[in-house]
């Protein structure tokens, strides 16, 4: 069901008055029901990929599964979990984390130390793991200690990753 | 090398209409690139395998959108070799081949950024 503010009544009004063009938006959120906005935050050490994840995340439209609202996904992006941790008052939807934090920053704390200070401050925070540790105990200690999902960073990553939200937000 | 290096189709799509952000993100990847291929020598020599199978895989991180497959599964055989310990005779092979094929990268990325006036 369309529903049209009053701005853009008057808009649709004037231009049948002008026979102009008629120039209103049908975005997305009136033919797909609700957009919700989710802050999502990504953690990793890595400038480049941190980059191109933030633009790819931006850009994507994901269509919550529980609820088949339209996300438009706000992305925050650290470069260390530490900055992370000073913002978690802004209460992401979810947070996406890197295992290994300190291949290009060395004094940096890991994955997996962040992980456990958020759950120690908000112990409902989702937090999903994307790393390229594939070492099988790693990612069974991770989902043991309450890991949302763990995400291995391979090809198919983002569209894992995507896939996740979708599912969880 | 068989393949064209620097494959900038993906990259610039994603970056459509932000020539400023396209432009962070390539002189990530050259910094990146002209860090991490002479660290891997070192610990390639200083035999600390695990310090190379971590440069290894930053690496394919840092590459995967901007690179074709052949390059990033040479550093994925890298890092699996190096985290194994396994043919480790034809490491120095595959790292010569990693070194060539990023000066390659490297140039035609600074080719690139010249080119579209980034």
């Amino acid at each position: 069901m369309f529903s049209f503010s009053k701005v853009d009544l008057y808009k649709y009004r004037k231009a049948k008055e002008t026979q102009d063009v008629i120039d209103l938006k049908f975005p997305s959120e009136i033919s797909k029901g609700k957009r919700l906005e989710k802050l999502v935050f990504v953690v990793d050490d890595n400038p480049a990929y941190l980059k191109i994840l933030t633009q790819d995340l931006s850009k994507s439209e994901i269509i919550a599964k529980s609820s088949d609202t339209s996300l438009t996904l706000k992305i925050k992006p650290f470069a260390t979990g530490e900055e992370c941790l000073k913002h978690l008052n802004h209460n992401p939807d979810v947070i996406i984390l890197d295992y290994v934090l300190n291949d290009y920053i060395t004094d940096a704390k890991d994955g997996f130390s962040i992980f456990k200070e958020i759950k120690e401050i908000n112990p409902n925070q989702q937090v999903v793991m994307l790393s390229g540790q594939q070492n099988p105990d790693i990612i069974v200690e991770s989902l043991n200690a309450g890991i949302t999902d763990y995400i291995v960073k391979d090809n198919d990553a983002v569209q894992h990753l995507k896939d996740t939200l979708a599912e969880k937000l | 090398m068989a393949y064209q290096v620097f494959q900038p189709a993906q990259i610039v799509a994603l970056f459509e209409g932000s020539p400023s952000g396209l432009k962070e993100v390539l002189d990530s990847i050259l910094d990146s690139s002209k860090n991490s291929v002479p660290q891997m020598r070192v610990y390639y020599e200083a035999q600390d395998f695990d310090s190379l199978r971590h440069k290894a895989h930053y690496l394919k991180s840092t590459f995967n959108y901007v690179v074709p497959d052949e390059f990033v599964i040479l550093l994925k055989k890298i890092h699996t070799d190096a985290e194994n310990k396994t043919n480790l005779d034809k490491l120095e092979r595959d790292l010569h081949q990693v070194e060539t094929d990023t000066a390659t990268l490297i140039s035609e990325i600074e080719s690139f950024i010249k080119q579209k006036a980034l």
